[in-house]
């Protein structure tokens, strides 16, 4: 459902006549309006219809869940991988520099790297990007997400390592790279699912927060995290203003959390036995 | 006085972190009053809120409304500034006579005027307390005050060790020489900065007296928690006789909708914002309780004129002050709270010209002068960032501003930062124009004159971090506002005053008009003597209050 929205959301003004930046409530009424049959969730504090700015804020918290993931699960695969395979030197060097990362609270990092760039939409590199403000915050999402990812990977391809196709893979003259992305990374991949459908969520999370505070995405951008920071104030009075996103972030973020135990479930095949 | 108004404030999780403390220091709070034993008559305590702690309570160093409302109620200066009628009333000096040449101010002291520590004030005292705010060590922000006094600078550069203007023949006479006329100059000594302070006291090198300032004003000063409150208990020996009121608390408490359910719930007597109109269950409860009064001070979007794209063009600066709808802002989007600008000088002081045309919304205009700028439908024209300080306020002004300049195509970037990051980008130093292309800010007159926010915000004399944070630069507008200062008829000095705002609206379009102030405060029924200030919601003269409940 939210997939749908996210990718219908650009034919949204077109279908139903508004833009999530269009200021649509009366100019003689003070915004936010309550929910009406124009705008079903009522209108933002700048009188914006809030349903169009839900719908489009999907996308920034799909951009930025699928892309820091996908930077994490790369970097932690690559570094996963290589510590798991190589072993020795190059292990212990990858995994003390992963606990370092580990061990910084990532939230707090993430929160100061993020403020140190302060005009995403001169900076180069993050300039060519559809919404500077946001690129910053998956990029530095992504480089700080890898670590808990390259243990897993690390810790699976140990195991697999000693396993007979893979000893036998190297028997055979198979070079490292060969073993490693033939034989180990497909028997790895189950966990990585679900670790990665979490990691979704998580993110999402992470960046509703982030906006919150005000270093996420920058206005008039509709992400969920601003959109409940706009509404804060409203709180009392009308509520839906920071309900609306509020609720959104919580489906979302479960929904991504139980699409993960799911697969996690259909994929323990130990667990699958029992049940039958 | 420069204010951050709509003010600064932590970050939105902060801000919900704090409502929980805030509400347990206040019952602790309550029953901490409540629970003292109660002599034949009720203790009067009034309590109100600040947003946060005083910078400082330094009267010298002294330089935002917070500061003032403490120390203008501890301190007094040889006279005053009434802050209801805004006329200049005798203080620590009863009477004052000045030269027929408007050059030397004779104050003659009052009988009685003693220290919080006991001790009369003398004209020495008068004296010290002058030259230390004009010495370099005390770094005042606020030593121009004093400029106007023969020998001012030389006394400050170290080249002479007494202010040659600055004389005391007795002990109850103060003399006070100026180097030529300069007609705020009454005024410029109500200001908080220019209190009598006691030597004894503000000598020391431990600086003991940044947290329990001495003066001799009504009110002593008792504790300061920080973050928490300010105690200032009634001075029995005050000149004026001891105030009704037996204490003043001062809470800090930064989060509005805490603040609010706080003043609903009996922990403050006075609060200095109101609930949104719109929000109608608030009102309901509140809405008999709410003040509103215009007060003298401005709000408006600055541009850095020393920052390309504004840097030499007029045009671009009238289009984007036509494409903002101003009276949509204030009548509509955040109703009740300001009047829309047309210029610089507000409402009720000398100078303000209701019928200066200003920049009333006009689409069409904005988009014939961006084409006139050399953008024409904003092609060309780099994205502009737009620099607040963080809070709600700021951030749904900053949003509209950017959604009204979006429809004539130009693109505005919203840097929202804390306070000081915000001053450093916005003031940058005198050689340096600093980051901020545009910026909002607010400026509350010291005193109703027109001098009062002309000289400060666009006299290049303040050129850079002084205040004139625009950088702007224009010989004419400078000779009008010095011509008006050696004026002594007050409507020539109006007219000298519009001619000068005419040039910096009109012809220059130095920044994007705004609002005119206009405060709202909440007063408990029970508060009687209430003074509704047009200086701002801050200057309490806590001597005139008292409570006056039913029995119960």
């Amino acid at each position: 459902m939210f997939v749908v929205c996210a990718l219908l959301a650009p034919l949204l003004p077109a279908s139903i006549g508004y833009d999530p930046y269009a200021q649509v409530a009366p100019r003689s009424v003070s915004p936010p309006t309550p929910p009406s049959r124009d705008n079903w969730l009522g209108t933002d504090t700048l009188g914006r219809d809030l349903l169009s700015r839900l719908v489009f804020g999907a996308r920034i918290s799909l951009e930025v869940g699928v892309l820091a993931t996908a930077i994490a699960l790369l970097i932690g695969t690559a570094l996963g991988a290589a510590a798991g395979y190589a072993g020795g030197r190059t292990d212990a060097f990858l995994m003390r520099a992963t606990d370092l990362v580990l061990a910084f609270p990532a939230p707090l990092l993430a929160l100061a790297i993020i403020a140190a760039v302060p005009e995403p939409e001169t900076t180069p590199l993050l300039r060519s990007l559809p919404h500077p403000s946001v690129g910053v915050v998956f990029l530095v999402l992504g480089c700080l997400g890898w670590a808990s990812i390259a243990r897993l990977v690390r810790a699976e391809f140990l195991r697999l390592r000693e396993q007979d196709f893979a000893q036998a893979a190297q028997a055979m003259g198979a070079h490292g790279a060969r073993v490693v992305l033939r034989h180990l990374l497909p028997n790895a991949l189950r966990p990585l699912i679900v670790v990665a459908t979490l990691g979704i969520g998580g993110n999402i999370l992470m960046e509703a927060w982030l906006s919150f505070l005000g270093v996420g995405a920058r206005p008039p951008l509709p992400s969920w995290g601003t959109m409940i920071t706009e509404g804060q104030e409203y709180f009392l009075a009308k509520p839906w203003v920071c309900l609306a996103p509020g609720l959104a972030i919580l489906l979302v973020v479960l929904g991504f959390n139980l699409l993960g135990d799911a697969i996690s479930d259909r994929l323990d095949t130990r667990r699958r036995q029992r049940v039958a | 006085m420069r204010t951050s108004e709509p003010r600064a404030s932590l970050p939105g999780l902060a801000r919900a972190a704090l409502l929980l403390p805030v509400a347990l220091a206040g019952m602790a709070f309550l029953a901490c009053t409540r629970g003292r034993p109660s002599p034949e008559r009720a203790e009067q305590v009034f309590r109100f809120r600040m947003h946060e702690d005083p910078p400082t309570l330094d009267p010298a160093l002294s330089n935002d409304q917070f500061s003032e409302a403490v120390i203008l109620n501890v301190h007094r200066g040889l006279v005053e500034l009434d802050p209801e009628t805004l006329e200049i009333r005798p203080a620590v000096a009863d009477s004052w006579t000045i030269s027929p040449d408007n050059r030397v101010y004779t104050f003659h002291l009052r009988d009685g005027v003693r220290f919080h520590n006991g001790r009369p004030v003398t004209s020495q005292d008068v004296a010290y307390s002058l030259r230390r705010l004009l010495k370099k060590e005390t770094r005042s922000p606020r030593r121009f005050l004093l400029e106007p006094i023969e020998g001012a600078q030389e006394f400050t550069d170290g080249t002479s060790d007494a202010v040659r203007g600055l004389a005391t023949p007795n002990d109850r006479t103060v003399v006070l020489r100026l180097a030529r006329p300069f007609a705020p100059f009454l005024s410029e000594l109500t200001m908080a900065n220019a209190a009598v302070l006691p030597r004894e006291v503000y000598d020391d090198p431990q600086k003991a007296y940044l947290r329990a300032p001495v003066g001799c004003g009504p009110f002593r000063f008792g504790r300061w928690e920080q973050s928490n409150f300010i105690e200032l208990l009634a001075f029995d020996g005050y000149y004026g006789g001891r105030p009704a009121l037996d204490r003043a608390v001062i809470r800090m408490i930064e989060n509005k909708t805490s603040a609010l359910q706080e003043y609903i719930a009996g922990g403050l007597d006075s609060l200095d914002e109101t609930p949104d109109e719109n929000d109608t269950a608030m009102m309901a409860k509140v809405g008999q309780e709410v003040h509103k009064y215009p007060f003298m001070g401005t709000g408006y979007i600055g541009f850095n004129l020393s920052l390309p794209p504004f840097k030499g063009n007029a045009a671009l600066r009238k289009a984007f002050n036509y494409a903002v709808d101003k009276k949509y802002l204030w009548e509509v989007l955040i109703p009740g709270g300001n009047i829309p600008a047309n210029g610089i000088i507000p409402p009720g002081i000398p100078g303000h010209d209701k019928d200066l045309p200003g920049y009333p919304h006009d689409e069409a205009k904005a988009r014939s002068f961006l084409a006139q700028a050399g953008y024409p439908a904003g092609k060309g024209l780099p994205p502009v960032a737009l620099w607040v300080n963080t809070g709600e306020g700021n951030r749904q002004i900053a949003s509209q501003i950017q959604t009204d300049l979006k429809t004539i195509g130009v693109t505005i970037v919203i840097r929202e930062v804390d306070w000081a990051a915000y001053i450093a980008a916005v003031s940058g130093t005198k050689d340096n124009a600093g980051q901020a292309q545009m910026f909002r800010f607010g400026w509350y007159l010291d005193y109703p004159d027109a001098d009062a926010i002309l000289r400060p915000l666009l006299h290049s004399s303040n050129w850079g971090p002084a205040g004139n944070f625009g950088r702007y630069k224009n010989p004419e507008f400078d000779a009008l506002v010095d011509k008006a200062l050696a004026v002594t008829d007050p409507k020539e000095r109006a007219e000298l005053y519009r001619r000068a705002e005419t040039i910096a609206v009109m012809d220059d379009a130095v920044w994007i008009f705004l609002n005119y102030y206009q405060a709202s405060t909440l007063y408990k029924p029970y508060v009687k003597g209430v003074v509704l200030s047009p200086l701002g919601e801050f200057r309490l003269p806590l001597e005139r209050l008292r409570i006056e409940r039913g029995t119960h």
